[in-house]
């Protein structure tokens, strides 16, 4: 579950005020907006990547991660660009987490292996990130981001800059995850009919409030 | 609206620009710089194989052969009365013979050859045994005639086949190029240890005070070399902290002790001292890297913190997320995508010390086999009128960071150094 609860931010000069909006556990949360109006400022917040937080709380499956650093909140986070860590080849991307936890070899190859063939990435595990298709990147990311099975999944516009073939993929892979993998699902973005495809609980960010509207 | 554009572009023919005057224009400023560069190093390389003429060097012999002819004058009184007398004043007139440099028919090249040879037979056999014997019979010439043999074999270091040949055989300068070396080696390694965090600070973190801070850390750039090396010297020598007893040496070897102001510099030796060490930072080796340091480090950190605003912050706070603490994805994301930037911090500020030169001149002094640099050297030899020697030195200064910059350049190519 993600629970915001009277949350107010500061970036600069940019503010949000008195945000309070909740994603049932295992729900596949949408949060749209207009382009600036401080969407990915929300994301940011709950994954704890910028002190943002200057009132309220955030919860994450009933636990108060507000003051909680990124490493502690159990989430998975795939930004727009994929951010794939460009020195590591696409198996250590995808093992990264599961490396700082201490896994054996083995569990991490297993795992790693489960979760390539589940994203179709499979032949792609020896290769670095250079010269990965847009997809294909989204996959890896993906599957990173999956890899030490977070409580919460928060995606920024995955899909953009994505041609047609590709983006229906990926929305039929998040479509397919989001049945098989227990997971609370944020994801942004401006499609429509990627909201309404995917979505569950439909949130709008309009005027530095958020409202939840029944759909898109 | 007219659907006919005014005026009709069909009825003129247009042609684009020639590229060839902007081409021309790259091609000879560039052109132009490159033969700069090229011609410096080639007047570098010529300079000490033209060598000096017979004339020049029989110009040059004659100061210390008669040196020589004095010391043994000196040794010759001083012997006067002991059973060394005759053999002294034996050497004193063949000195004095080989001094005036007669020819005998001989040419200009002949006679050089010439002089040089009997200087060295007599440098080393003649007055080598004579110092010997006036050593057994306990006779006080031997100092003067180990002065005159040093006037002799001096004499003898005209006669060379080229400048080339009395650099790499000189042991002081030798000694400055190892120096040079290590130095520089350790204080880009020191530049590196210290730019990188401080780089990475600037880059990533807002905090109060940061533009004072990033003024503060260009000032060495800035800052003429040889402030630097003032502001060190009186930073370890004129600043007190009180006082304190310093134990001195009399010539009987008794000790006593003196009230002196307690300066950076006293501290480190007295510290030193309780350890058995002793320390030395101004006119020492480790003032040497201090006083590069201050200067390359201030490049070292503007080139971190420019690599550091390249890399985007993205994959750090995906790794964040991922349950790696900052200093983890510091470590296993930022570094290694910042190793070229590493590498070119790395070598700008080991060539920075390599071309360092007022501040160890000014903190260090030129003292040779201890402080003595290459671009000492240079000066050295320059300011003796040892043109060519001091060209010498300059290529073996840029072979030396020539082949530096090939090798981090190697590094820094594709798969030649690994990621992880």
């Amino acid at each position: 579950m993600i629970q915001l609860e009277n949350l107010c931010l500061r970036n600069g000069s940019f503010e949000l005020n008195d945000l309070s909006a909740t994603i049932a556990s295992g729900s596949y949360g949408i949060l749209m907006g207009r382009t600036g109006c401080g969407k990915t400022t929300v994301l940011e917040a709950i994954c704890g990547l910028r002190p943002h937080v200057v009132g309220g709380s955030i919860r994450l499956n009933d636990s108060d991660v507000t003051q909680l650093k990124p490493a502690e909140r159990g989430i998975g986070y795939v930004p727009q660009d994929g951010a794939l860590f460009e020195t590591m080849s696409i198996f250590e991307n995808v093992a990264f987490a599961l490396r700082l936890r201490n896994w054996v070899e083995a569990d991490i190859e297993g795992r790693v292996h489960d979760l390539a063939e589940l994203m179709a990435i499979t032949s792609l595990l020896e290769r670095r990130p250079f010269g990965l298709s847009g997809g294909e990147a989204k996959r890896v990311a993906l599957a990173r981001a999956l890899a030490a099975s977070p409580g919460v999944l928060c995606l920024d516009e995955p899909l953009s800059a994505l041609d047609e073939e590709t983006h229906g993929e990926i929305c039929d892979l998040l479509s397919e995850l989001h049945r098989e993998i227990d997971v609370t699902i944020l994801h942004i973005t401006h499609s429509s009919s990627e909201a309404q495809r995917l979505g569950e609980t439909f949130l709008r960010l309009e005027e530095g409030r958020i409202i939840e509207v029944s759909s898109e | 609206m007219s659907s006919q554009l005014t005026p009709e572009p069909s009825s003129f023919k247009y042609r684009p620009k020639s590229d060839t005057a902007f081409f021309l224009g790259l091609g000879s400023l560039g052109g132009f710089y490159l033969f700069l560069i090229l011609a410096l190093i080639l007047a570098l390389v010529i300079v000490p194989r033209w060598g000096k003429s017979d004339e020049t060097k029989l110009l040059l012999m004659a100061p210390s052969l008669g040196e020589a002819v004095d010391y043994m004058e000196v040794a010759s009184k001083k012997a006067g009365g002991t059973d060394m007398a005759k053999e002294v004043s034996k050497a004193l007139e063949e000195a004095r013979q080989l001094a005036e440099l007669k020819s005998d028919g001989r040419s200009r090249s002949g006679l050089v050859k010439h002089v040089a040879s009997e200087a060295r037979t007599l440098a080393n056999i003649k007055f080598s045994e004579l110092e010997g014997k006036a050593r057994a019979r306990n006779v006080d010439v031997g100092k003067e005639i180990d002065q005159a043999r040093n006037s002799l074999l001096n004499a003898v270091a005209y006669d060379r086949p080229s400048d080339y040949s009395a650099v790499f055989n000189d042991s002081r300068i030798r000694s400055s190029a190892k120096l040079s070396f290590v130095s520089c080696t350790i204080s880009a390694l020191l530049s590196l240890w210290v730019a990188v965090p401080i780089g990475y600070a600037m880059s990533r973190f807002n905090f109060l005070g940061k533009n004072f801070i990033d003024t503060i850390l260009d000032v060495p750039i800035v800052l003429p070399p040889l402030v630097i090396g003032l502001g060190l010297l009186i930073l370890f020598n004129n600043i007190s902290f009180g006082v304190m007893d310093v134990v001195y040496f009399d010539r009987d070897g008794s000790e006593y002790i003196v009230q002196e102001n307690r300066t950076i510099e006293r501290i480190i030796k007295q510290f030193g001292a309780s350890l058995g060490l002793q320390l030395r930072i101004t006119n020492g080796a480790a003032g040497v890297v201090l006083a590069q340091f201050m200067v390359a480090c201030a490049f070292a950190v503007r080139t971190m913190r420019n690599t550091f605003d390249q890399i985007s912050p993205r994959q750090e706070e995906v790794a964040m997320t991922l349950g790696s603490s900052r200093g983890q994805a510091f470590w296993s994301i930022v570094l290694p995508q910042g190793y070229r930037g590493l590498l070119a911090a790395g070598t700008l500020a080991w060539a920075r010390s390599l071309g360092e030169f007022g501040p160890i001149l000014i903190f260090c002094g030129i003292n040779a086999h201890r402080t003595e640099v290459m671009s000492s050297s240079v000066y050295l030899q320059f300011s003796i009128g040892e043109i060519e020697k001091a060209a010498v030195v300059s290529l073996l200064m840029i072979v030396l960071a020539f082949m530096v910059l090939l090798l981090v350049r190697y590094l820094g190519k594709s798969d030649a150094m690994p990621h992880r």
